[in-house]
């Protein structure tokens, strides 16, 4: 176990400080933003609704729309992509996995792995869609928390639906770059999938930028995650090294 | 008895692999199992520690194994002494015979695997394995890379499991090692056994016979000069103008298999 979090480490750390980073340059920039707009109002007109402007002027709106709804939302199924793809392919790769498989047991080594990477992308998702609660102790600002645990929830189940997809293409494939690319293309060709009416469920990210109670989505993406680990599992299992 | 392989066949897509390979390995015994490059030694030994999955045939292991790969690949961003507590994560380890081991063969414990060379990676791994309380040692090629004090020193500590009551298979393509360490020896080629025997008794088996070269020889070739071919035969086939076979002379003919 404590190896997994040795080699999960960096990448949780990188992917705390590269979001944080991210979330306060979106929240520094509010006002710029603003300002460009506002100089531009002729031509931004033409594109987007009048009240628009107004909006991005709440902290409200601007919090939901920029952070849950742009910059973070559409990293998370990246976010998923990056903590699943090298698990057993860097191994495969590096040719580790004969270590450690012939001192463990495979059940284990799947369990450890699995189990450190989920708790370590959950903990990350969390702290990133529980970010912009800071601003409820800042007076200035009046952050309505109301949709917070939703799209918590939604991110993190959409998160671990990509995590998913890469645990399993890291466990086929004997590299570390087709589990990334295929995961990268798979989530590019589900996201013009689901822009077709009838095929709207394979788009993910309307999923986790939507803040309304949606049970149904949450069931189906947590029961395809079960069943991609689950066939992970035993590809693993039965897998030749 | 601590293994036994009872017609082991593995093929792969393209036909190559290991063919009815049966032997059985004693408590206390080292077997070494020899043969050119592709003889089917490595997806062997994968059989048995359940890294491949045999077409068919049984192996039964009587007990656990530690295991040395033949590519030595460690974690490159651990230093030698995390790899110590991570191996210590998932194994029992003697960590007093590992770091004798590491110390012996000067490898610092502060040094990052990434650092280490061929050998020094052979070496660490080879602490690794010797020192995890194990049944069965499973070593393929341990020696390779090794200088030559190294590959004595590993030579020594695989006779001293031997000599505690544990069993060694290991694989090699240094005759001298094998010839140095093992009580029996399998020699393979192309997924087939071709001898299974001690090494006094193999040595015991076959002679050198020199022959014109327009005589047949039933008999493995051992090498040919301009007047004669000299062949590696049974004893018991021998005419009575033979001369005694070195072990190596013995491998190399049988490994070459020609003219049997």
């Amino acid at each position: 176990m404590k190896k997994e979090f040795l080699e999960m480490k960096v990448r949780f750390m990188l992917t705390l400080i590269v979001m944080i980073s991210l979330f306060f340059l979106v929240m520094s920039l509010k006002n710029w933003g603003i300002e460009i707009l506002e100089k531009n109002q002729a031509d931004l007109s033409k594109f987007v609704g009048k009240g628009l402007l107004e909006k991005l002027k709440d902290w409200n709106f601007y919090i939901y729309s920029q952070w849950y709804g742009k910059n973070l939302g559409q990293f998370i199924p990246i976010i998923g992509i990056i903590f699943a793809f090298p698990l057993f392919s860097r191994e495969i790769e590096n040719g580790t996995i004969e270590y450690l498989l012939t001192r463990s047991k495979r059940c284990k080594v799947f369990t450890e792995k699995i189990f450190v990477s989920t708790l370590l992308l959950i903990l990350s998702i969390v702290a990133l869609c529980l970010l912009p609660l800071i601003y409820t102790i800042v007076p200035s600002i009046d952050f309505n928390t109301r949709y917070v645990p939703t799209l918590t929830i939604h991110a993190v189940i959409g998160s671990v639906i990509w995590y998913s997809v890469a645990v399993f293409l890291s466990v086929i494939y004997n590299d570390q770059v087709k589990p990334l690319v295929f995961s990268l293309a798979i989530l590019a060709i589900t996201t013009v999938l689901g822009m077709v009416k009838s095929l709207s469920f394979f788009n993910t990210y309307s999923y986790i930028m939507n803040a309304k109670n949606l049970a149904v989505e949450d069931i189906l993406y947590s029961s395809i995650s079960a069943v991609l680990i689950y066939t992970s599992f035993f590809t693993f299992k039965n897998r030749e090294f | 008895m601590i293994l036994r392989v009872e017609n082991l066949s593995k093929v792969y897509k393209n036909g190559k692999g290991v063919k009815d390979v049966s032997f059985e390995l004693k408590k206390g015994e080292i077997l070494s199992i020899l043969g050119p490059n592709g003889a089917g030694k490595t997806t062997t030994i994968k059989c048995i520690i359940g890294l491949r999955k045999a077409s068919s045939g049984t192996i039964t292991l009587n007990g656990n194994f530690s295991y040395l790969p033949e590519e030595k690949r460690l974690y490159r961003w651990a230093k030698v002494s995390q790899m110590i507590e991570i191996t210590k994560g998932y194994v029992e380890l003697n960590e007093e015979i590992a770091l004798g081991i590491l110390k012996d063969l000067k490898i610092s414990l502060l040094e990052k695997i990434a650092n280490l060379s061929h050998g020094q990676l052979t070496s660490l791994y080879l602490a690794l394995t010797l020192s995890q309380k194990a049944d069965l040692y499973v070593l393929d090629e341990p020696t390779w890379g090794l200088d030559p004090l190294s590959r004595s020193y590993v030579l020594e500590k695989i006779k001293e499991i031997a000599l505690e009551g544990k069993s060694v298979l290991y694989t090699s393509h240094i005759v001298e090692d094998v010839e140095k360490t093992s009580d029996r020896v399998l020699i393979m080629k192309d997924g087939y056994i071709l001898e299974d025997g001690y090494i006094d008794d193999i040595k015991e088996k076959y002679v050198t016979v020199r022959a014109r070269k327009d005589e047949e020889v039933a008999g493995y070739l051992y090498k040919e000069t301009s007047d004669e071919r000299v062949y590696i035969i049974e004893r018991e086939k021998a005419p009575p103008d033979h001369e005694p076979a070195s072990f190596s002379m013995i491998v190399e003919s049988i490994m070459r298999g020609d003219g049997k």
